[in-house]
């Protein structure tokens, strides 16, 4: 409606006064800064040129998820009002080691460029970037408006960064330090925030290890009086956190610190009835350590759970079924697999509305013990969870037949990641390869965006990923497949794909260059260890000039083999920064 | 089902049946079996490596390199450091899965067998290459030298990134070449496993022998999730200790050390005994820094030197009480100390009263 409006008046009127009469732009700018998705803004951004400006100018927060793929200047250029910026920088392998040092996505040379032209920025959320202490102080210093800082699976800074922070930030309203590669110095840094702070509503500092000024954190949880998410850290005993708990009964968000300290009879009731009074919290995680005995005193907070995150606390079967007894509200489950699939069970049985879970591995280099959780549990959490759409499961063994139940219950399934920790394993029962499963998951969940592969995979389960996963975004696949072919049929296949990461996996240059015209419209594409040289990715690269192709080479390799490759599209050209174990071709 | 005993032997062996170079292949296992006996310093008597828990107050800066070089994780086999056994093991792994225990279709196998040997062969050196080198390589030298000798700054160690480190990164090219390159670039590069205390569960300190092989990434794990996990073994079982009635263990820290030590103080029933034990303990160390580096280090600190200087306080010994507070050992009597002592530090008096007694400082300048 709008748009043809506008063309109509853009071509029959020239002069700007008549265009503005028939649709202001301060109009059509309101209602589109009611647009929260980036990917509706996108859309809105491509109808005409009215559109794409009136949305820039509307737009206060910006998403890039690959800091690479584009630069600040152009950034800064396209959208002058931003406030909020979201920048993912590493490839996810990095989390596991497979991405060399020093690899780059430094933020640093955003930070100068955001201090020029949004001075009056207040938010950034940081995911896998490098960030050092001196960056940190910088953003302090330079944005005077500054309120969150979230900062996911980074790193290269210390606590001292932390406390440039708290020192500097006078509004800051959200910290938030999730699995980083963080320099813990120690605990001195919170006690750098001033005395009249009070504006903090979220604090997460469970990353950290060590003692932190529990008289400092103490006074701060006490002024912050809107604060809704505490989590602590290991070192916050059950009985500071009693302490705590008193001055902030209203947390909508608690992350217990450690969760075993010898307890009074006393100490404990006083938890207890502290706990009882947080009616709010809708989400419960820490815990690490936790003992089961003292699990009983967080039964009167649960009633409200929806998100439970016990992935640090190692259970029994038994605990987890008692204290899930008193979460029928729960959405999201994580736990380690010391539950075992009784664990399991009880999750069926007592969680009717969960939608997310994930079991994590308690000792996952350690094969010699049997353990954890099979496809029982899957099964039985399947039977008892209708609207599950989301899992993350590690697991040693399963079966093709458990997999084709499980999503015969579950066909909502988003998210479907399946972990087998031995590579190349078969369906234990028959010892075929998995490929039914995954030809079942594929098939029968069409709205799957996410998927993870694992055990023993021939080039069928791709056909079956190529022909039937037609919304599919995500895909990693390690130590499967036999031929070129398979990932032919993915790239072929998948419509919809925005990333897809691979290791160790028979793929070569066939299947490489096969993606040629695919690549640019993915945001990124990994391949380690798999058969692709050299000279395939230099014809890539040469092929498609708007991709950036590298490649980390490791020691000791032969000279024509592409060790580890990285292709992603991106409109601000090579990179400049890469060190020099990372090639650009 | 239980899962096959993915030992590093059978692994081995498996090995050798596919892909059919024996002799090299002995030699490997009983390298690393060799390693596994030996700690930091090739003593063979210095038992249970203690965690490698850096705790909060060591002294950083000159420490710092020996810590890292001396990163407890490669010392054990099994310990959490998947690096330490490329594919070439994991091939093995799962072809052990694949022949003994379940009786595989000809097709599938050899589909199988295609597969795995594609990932092998395709992108790295040939396999016997990779185990000829292994085998030649010194491995004491090499687990000396191999630890994430990284530029990244480490949690608790007060490093900053890498010119320090440039010069231990220099040493052991040759010993990147030795080991596979994939076990050793992801060491160097592998930061997020240096991170301390991540020294494996409470299972792989027991001694036993190397589980199975471990890929690098795999499973793929955040690295804070799997150093949380193997703090939280240790800590359970130091919090049991506490709890039960026979052992009050608790973790003794030295300043200098590269690991810690753990003693049950129900063992003893005065400050004397502590005291002596403890100087036995830690006088490997002592002797172990100097020594490594000439035999100038030798001659100035003998067992009874350190003796000496513990006596003439140039240690001193400290404990962390139940409130978190550090406490100086002998103020209160024994029950009661049996009764608050969380953990023991051995502290450098240096850092408490300011002054560098010249022997423990020239041990210093030659690290």
């Amino acid at each position: 409606m709008g748009s043809s409006e506008l063309k109509r008046s853009k071509d029959s009127v020239s002069d700007e006064s008549a265009r503005r009469s028939s649709f202001p732009d301060e109009v059509l700018e309101r209602v589109l800064s009611l647009l929260k998705s980036h990917r509706d803004r996108s859309s809105v951004s491509l109808v005409c040129k009215d559109w794409y400006n009136a949305e820039r100018w509307s737009r206060t927060h910006v998403f890039i998820g690959n800091c690479y793929s584009v630069t600040p200047e152009i950034v800064a250029r396209r959208f002058p009002r931003i406030r909020s910026v979201t920048l993912k920088g590493k490839p996810r392998f990095s989390d596991f080691n497979l991405v060399p040092e020093n690899w780059g996505a430094d933020i640093h040379a955003w930070l100068v460029v955001f201090a020029a032209k949004y001075p009056f920025l207040e938010e950034l959320r940081l995911k896998r970037m490098a960030i050092s202490d001196e960056s940190l102080e910088f953003l302090a210093i330079s944005f005077p408006n500054f309120k969150a800082l979230s900062l996911l699976s980074c790193d290269g800074f210390s606590t001292n960064g932390l406390a440039a922070i708290a020192t500097h930030c006078k509004n800051l309203t959200e910290l938030d330090i999730q699995e980083n590669g963080i320099d813990d110095k120690g605990g001195s840094w919170l006690s750098c925030f001033p005395e009249r702070f009070m504006s903090l509503e979220v604090l997460n500092f469970a990353n950290l290890t060590s003692d932190i000024n529990f008289d400092a954190l103490e006074k701060l949880v006490g002024r912050c009086k809107s604060m809704r998410v505490l989590k602590l850290n290991r070192s916050v005993s059950l009985e500071q956190l009693q302490r705590l708990l008193v001055s902030a009964p209203q947390l909508a968000e608690l992350g217990t610190g450690s969760f075993s300290q010898e307890l009074t009879i006393r100490e404990y009731e006083e938890l207890e009835s502290t706990l009882s009074i947080c009616k709010n919290m809708h989400t419960l995680s820490g815990l690490w350590d936790a003992k089961g005995i003292y699990l009983p005193a967080l039964y009167p907070a649960c009633s409200h759970l929806t998100f439970l995150n016990l992935s640090y606390a190692a259970l029994q079967s038994v605990e987890l079924a008692k204290l899930l007894a008193h979460c029928p509200r729960l959405k999201r489950l994580w736990v380690l697999d010391t539950v075992e699939d009784k664990g399991l069970e009880a999750v069926g049985l007592n969680c009717p509305l969960l939608e997310e879970l994930r079991v994590f591995p308690a000792d996952p280099f350690d094969d010699e013990i049997v353990h954890g959780v099979t496809e029982a549990g899957f099964v039985a959490v399947s039977f008892g969870c209708p609207r599950l759409h989301y899992v993350l499961y590690f697991c040693r063994q399963m079966t093709n037949a458990a997999v084709a139940t499980i999503v015969q219950n579950c066909p909502d399934f988003t998210h479907f990641r399946l972990c087998i920790m031995n590579p190349g394993q078969p369906d234990y029962l028959t010892n075929e390869p998995m490929d039914e499963a995954f030809g079942a998951v594929v098939k029968t969940c069409t709205k799957l965006q996410r998927l993870s592969v694992s055990g023993l995979l021939t080039d069928l389960t791709f056909e079956y990923i190529g022909r039937y996963a037609k919304n599919l975004e995500t895909l990693s696949v390690a130590f499967a497949g036999r031929s070129d072919w398979g990932m032919q049929c993915v790239l072929g296949g998948c419509s919809k794909l925005r990333k897809l990461e691979i290791r160790d996996c028979p793929f070569g240059n066939a299947a490489l260059l096969s993606g040629l015209e695919k690549y640019e419209s993915m945001r990124s594409l990994w391949m380690s260890a798999c058969n692709v040289t050299m000279n395939g990715c230099r014809l890539l690269a040469r092929e498609m000039p708007r991709l950036n192709v590298e490649v980390m080479k490791e020691d000791g390799s032969d000279e024509s083999q592409a060790d580890k490759v990285y292709v992603y599209r991106s409109i601000a050209g090579p990179r400049r920064d890469a060190p020099p174990s990372v090639l650009t071709l | 089902m239980s899962l096959p005993l993915l030992g590093i032997e059978e692994g081995c062996q498996s090995n050798v049946t596919s892909l059919g170079s024996p002799g090299s292949m002995d030699s490997v296992c009983q390298s690393t079996a060799e390693l596994k006996e030996r700690n930091y310093f090739g003593l063979s008597d210095c038992s249970s490596i203690g965690s490698s828990v850096v705790t909060p107050g060591l002294d950083e800066s000159n420490v710092s390199l020996n810590l890292k070089a001396t990163e407890l994780r490669l010392g054990l086999p099994g310990s959490q450091s998947p690096e330490r056994d490329p594919e070439l093991c994991l091939l093995g792994s799962s072809q052990l899965d694949e022949k003994p225990l379940f009786p595989l279709h000809p097709s599938s196998d050899s589909h199988c067998c295609a597969s795995q040997k594609a990932v092998v062969t395709g992108n790295k050196r040939g396999f016997s290459d990779a185990m000829d080198e292994f085998s030649e390589g010194n491995f004491l030298a090499n687990s000396k030298v191999d630890v994430m000798l990284s530029s990244r700054p480490l949690s608790n160690l007060g490093l900053k990134s890498g010119s320090m480190l440039e010069n231990l990164v220099a040493q052991p090219t040759k010993a990147k070449e030795v080991t596979s390159q994939k076990v050793v670039k992801d060491r160097t590069h592998a930061a997020n496993e240096t991170r301390p205390n991540p020294n494996a569960s409470a299972n792989n300190n027991s001694g036993a022998p190397a589980t199975k092989a471990q890929v690098v990434g795999w499973p793929p794990i955040r690295s804070f999730r799997k150093n949380s996990l193997s703090t939280a073994s240790k800590n359970t079982d130091e919090v049991d200790g506490k709890a039960g009635a026979d052992a009050l263990f608790v973790k003794v820290s030295m300043d200098g050390a590269p690991y810690l030590r753990k003693v049950d103080l129900k063992n003893y029933s005065k400050y004397q005994e502590l005291s002596s034990a403890l100087e036995k303990m830690f006088s490997c160390f002592t002797i172990g820094q100097c020594g490594s580096h000439g035999t100038l280090g030798r001659e100035l600190l003998s067992e009874s030197k350190l003796k000496d200087l513990l006596h003439r306080s140039e240690y001193v010994l400290t404990y962390e009480d139940k409130d978190g507070d550090w406490m100086l050992v002998g103020d209160v009597p024994w029950e009661m100390f049996t009764d608050t002592c969380r953990r023991l530090r051995i502290m450098k008096s240096s850092d408490a009263i300011g002054l560098a007694p010249r022997a423990v400082e020239k041990c210093r300048n030659r690290k």
